[in-house]
């Protein structure tokens, strides 16, 4: 079931009237239920496969017994089946060629079929919400969870189940038990998130992937510098509104039964370095890279190599965590690239900071702060081009960005007069003035929501701005509703 | 800078900022406006004044030149109260026929006054225009349809994609009659005519893929026909070592006539039976493009096979007229006539369809000899 369909709203919104209404003890259950039939909607056979996952989990969980011996051992285990599920079930294309000609030989396999595995949805947000579970309990942050219907809650429930946000179990089970209330503010609060969040993904993020030419990213050599620039922008900014804005829509619903999610998205454009960026992009994740990468990193090589600005200290941590990252988004050269290329502006930023005079950015003017920014949003977009394509590509793509053509004027000036009704604007070499005006539209938003501080910035709007954006909103899905152009949430797929 | 808050009560943060006006009201403003907006463009869609802000209308198909068309014909019969006959086939039909020379000398020759319709759209095979057959026949009722076919028709390979995505169309699935809410919304909101041309304004190309349809819309005459301006064809050799050839050679190589597609073309012949007249021929094509198909039998038994079946099923095949008649400087290319070609073509068109009137007894029937009780 798509998210942003209206059928998911009418049925989440009844699910919740239901929630409100049934005792404490029926709520979880009701919970887990309607997240197995979410499921469902994609696969009945995920299902079993998600059902399996957490059964496991909730197991190791019990199985860990703080400050044992067999703690370790328990959550090295536990560590390792997680890893290794998401690594049969996603990355089977390493195993499963081979496998498939094996069984083939064997006859056990017809000569022309393949086996294929099903990748269930979610994996790579439940694999590291399962992780964190088993070490918050084997580090005694947290008590195992006794109750296996609300810890199967946890990993699957369905707001968050398909791209997080990743929560952690000693914050998230809390909530299961004292939902918030459902009144008048917490209700605007959640139709203002599911308004941004639709708008960001209707109007912004969809758009935006559209108007780039498929060709952009796989042939950027045909194109011109100044359109690739655009494209890229326009990726930059699709990217981060399509997870802003799903984000925004799975904190909105999941407010209906009450239960708070985490933020994801902090206006990431507007960093002044890059530690700041990955405070406010994909929160939940670089929190979860932070605490159990970073930092357990950062401690075991500070013991080992002293002085703090020793090399290894300053270097490691951040190239390691950023590779992880990488690795995270999917096992292949380009993201570990763009992981490490992350890291790498990481370790600069770390070397800056080592200077004997160096001011912290918030304390530096005001120029120097925009300039801290421009550099950041600039290093961050160009960092997005390993991250959408492959290595030898995203080469070629830098390289095209340098290789600016000019338009002829004077054939421009006949198209624009309409004299030459089969010429194409892009043989103009110039950006879609529909991709200008939407990207015009992403900074706005951005603006808007930095001006006021709070991330259902709508709210403290006036009534005639309120009704322009819905209007327009209405606009967006209706077109959108009979548009060929479909575009799954990115983050989906990872 | 911003800071956003973890906890789990941030809600009730917000909750303590007074607004003077309820958002959630503002909303509903918001919505109520846009039915409004909505009502009153589907108020003035009813009016000749919207096509000022729309000119172009559109039932969610990806083919904007059969759209084209169809709005075409429905303000063609809105204006002569009906049609007699609707001319089918692909894009040699398209710019192929003049549908103003053709009725002008079938009057000549016959003293038959008919409205006659162009109704040739670039791409489809016989599939969907059967399709596209019995729609126009259950809704404008014509007297005749004239369905131009050719050997690719029958070709199995040919055209399955562009058939695929024109008859996966909601709309045409609803007319069709496989029901989709959103088939049935095209249908009857007319309205969403009008924004449907905007529904991909996303799509890269969006922007000339408009434009060129306005200009195509404003080229193509009110009767369905779309002059090709293209001159200086000087004939044409096929050559089996030219790599852009390879493919036609390819896709003709082992002619075979389809079923699947016989069928097709006996669905059309089939709506005979609600006394609609419905005659086969063909468009004359450069003699040489036949090459492709191999020896001139091939093309001899492609012939017999479609006189037969067409016979067979209580129709007519009326062939082609004579190819050299029409003269090189006609021609577009080997299989399209141009602006130069149309007039000549048009009047031997109505020659050919008039003698065997008189021969066959196969005249062109209007829309009113068939509706009459």
């Amino acid at each position: 079931m798509n998210v942003t369909s209206l059928i998911f709203f009418a049925a989440t919104f009844l699910a919740a009237l239901i929630y409100r209404r049934l005792p404490g003890k029926w709520k979880n259950l009701w919970l887990l239920s309607l997240s197995v039939g979410f499921v469902a909607t994609w696969s009945w056979q995920f299902v079993f496969v998600l059902l399996a996952f957490a059964s496991v989990n909730y197991f190791l969980g019990r199985k860990i017994i703080p400050g044992t011996s067999a703690a370790s051992r328990w959550t090295t285990a536990g560590i390792g089946i997680n890893v290794a599920f998401i690594f049969f079930l996603k990355y089977n294309d390493f195993y499963l060629g081979a496998l498939s000609k094996w069984l083939a030989a064997l006859g056990w396999l017809s000569e022309n079929s393949a086996l294929v595995i099903l990748i269930p949805i979610g994996l790579s947000f439940l694999m590291v919400q399962a992780i964190s579970y088993l070490l918050d309990v084997k580090n005694n942050r947290m008590q195992a969870e006794t109750d296996f219907i609300k810890f199967a809650v946890y990993l699957l429930y369905f707001p968050k189940l398909l791209s997080g946000p990743i929560e952690r179990a000693r914050k998230f089970l809390p909530r299961l038990e004292n939902p918030l209330p459902l009144d008048t503010a917490l209700f605007e609060r959640s139709i203002a998130l599911l308004l941004i969040g639709l708008f960001r993904k209707l109007v912004i993020a969809d758009p935006l992937f559209n108007l780039i030419p498929p060709a952009a990213f796989t042939a950027p050599l045909t194109f011109s510098g100044q359109e690739l620039l655009f494209y890229l922008l326009a990726y930059a900014f699709a990217l981060y509104n399509d997870f802003a804005g799903y984000t925004s829509i799975v904190r909105a619903v999941s407010l209906w039964f009450g239960i708070e999610l985490s933020p994801n998205f902090n206006l990431p454009y507007l960093s002044r370095n890059f530690t700041e960026f990955w405070s406010r992009w994909h929160i939940s994740l670089s929190n979860w890279l932070r605490d159990y990468i970073f930092f357990p990193l950062a401690r075991y090589l500070l013991k080992h190599f002293k002085p703090s600005t020793h090399w290894i200290n300053l270097v490691v941590p951040p190239i390691v965590t950023m590779l992880v990252s990488g690795a995270w988004h999917g096992l292949a050269w380009n993201l570990i690239f763009w992981g490490g290329l992350h890291g790498t502006y990481q370790v600069v930023e770390r070397l800056f900071s080592l200077r004997k005079n160096a001011v912290p950015v918030k304390d530096q003017p005001a120029w120097r702060q925009s300039l801290a920014t421009m550099t950041t949003f600039s290093l961050a977009v160009l960092a997005w081009v390993p991250f959408r394509m492959p290595l030898d590509i995203a080469f070629q793509y830098w390289k095209g960005l340098l290789i600016w053509v000019k338009p002829d004027k004077y054939a421009l000036l006949d198209f624009l007069d309409g004299k030459l009704p089969s010429a194409a604007w892009s043989q103009f070499h110039l950006p879609s003035p529909i991709l200008i005006a939407v990207l015009i539209f992403a900074v706005l938003l951005d603006i808007l929501q930095n001006k006021a501080k709070r991330d259902d910035f709508i709210l403290t709007w006036p009534r005639v701005a309120i009704i322009g954006f819905t209007i327009v909103l209405a606009a967006a899905a209706l077109l959108a509703a009979f548009s060929d152009q479909v575009v799954p949430f990115v983050y989906q797929g990872f | 800078m911003p800071e956003l808050s973890n906890d789990t009560n941030v809600h009730a943060q917000f909750a303590r900022n007074k607004k003077s006006h309820s958002f959630l009201s503002s909303v509903i403003w918001g919505f109520l406006a846009f039915a409004v907006l909505l009502a009153a463009l589907a108020g003035l869609a009813r009016t000749d004044f919207i096509t000022a802000f729309f000119p172009l209308r559109s039932v969610g198909s990806y083919h904007s030149q059969f759209e084209l068309k169809w709005f075409d014909l429905q303000n063609y019969v809105t204006e002569h109260g009906g049609v007699d006959v609707v001319i089918l086939g692909n894009s040699t039909v398209n710019t192929g026929i003049d549908p103003v020379i053709f009725q002008s000398r079938y009057r000549e020759l016959s003293g038959k006054d008919l409205r006659v319709f162009n109704f040739g759209v670039e791409g489809l095979t016989i599939e969907p225009l059967s399709e596209i057959a019995k729609l126009i026949d259950a809704t404008y009722h014509p007297g005749t349809i004239i369905l131009f076919t050719e050997m690719r028709d029958y070709i199995a390979s040919n055209g399955v994609e562009v058939s695929q995505q024109f008859l996966g169309n909601s709309w045409m699935r609803y007319q069709m009659a496989d029901f989709s809410v959103q088939g049935f919304l095209i249908d009857h909101v007319t309205l969403l005519e009008y924004l449907l041309p905007f529904r991909n304004w996303s799509n890269p190309t969006f922007t000339d893929t408009y434009r060129l349809t306005l200009y195509r819309q404003g080229n193509l005459s009110p009767e369905g026909y779309e002059p090709e301006k293209y001159i200086g064809f000087g004939g044409h050799i096929p050559d089996p070592t030219n790599p852009e050839e390879i493919i036609k050679y390819k896709q003709a190589a082992n002619y075979s006539i389809d079923p699947g597609r016989i069928r097709d073309l006996l669905d059309v012949i089939s709506l005979q039976q609600n006394g609609t007249r419905v005659l086969i021929t063909e468009i004359p094509l450069y003699p040489t493009y036949f090459v492709y198909f191999g020896s001139s039998a091939v093309r001899e038994q492609y012939l017999a096979a479609i006189d037969s079946t067409v016979s067979n099923a209580g129709s007519t095949f009326i062939p082609s007229i004579d190819e050299e008649l029409i003269p090189i400087y006609g021609r577009a290319d080997d299989h399209h006539l141009n602006f130069q070609g149309v007039p000549i073509y048009s009047k031997l068109l109505a020659d050919r369809f008039f003698a065997a009137c008189e021969l066959q007894s196969t005249c062109l029937i209007s829309a009113s000899e068939v509706n009459q009780p």
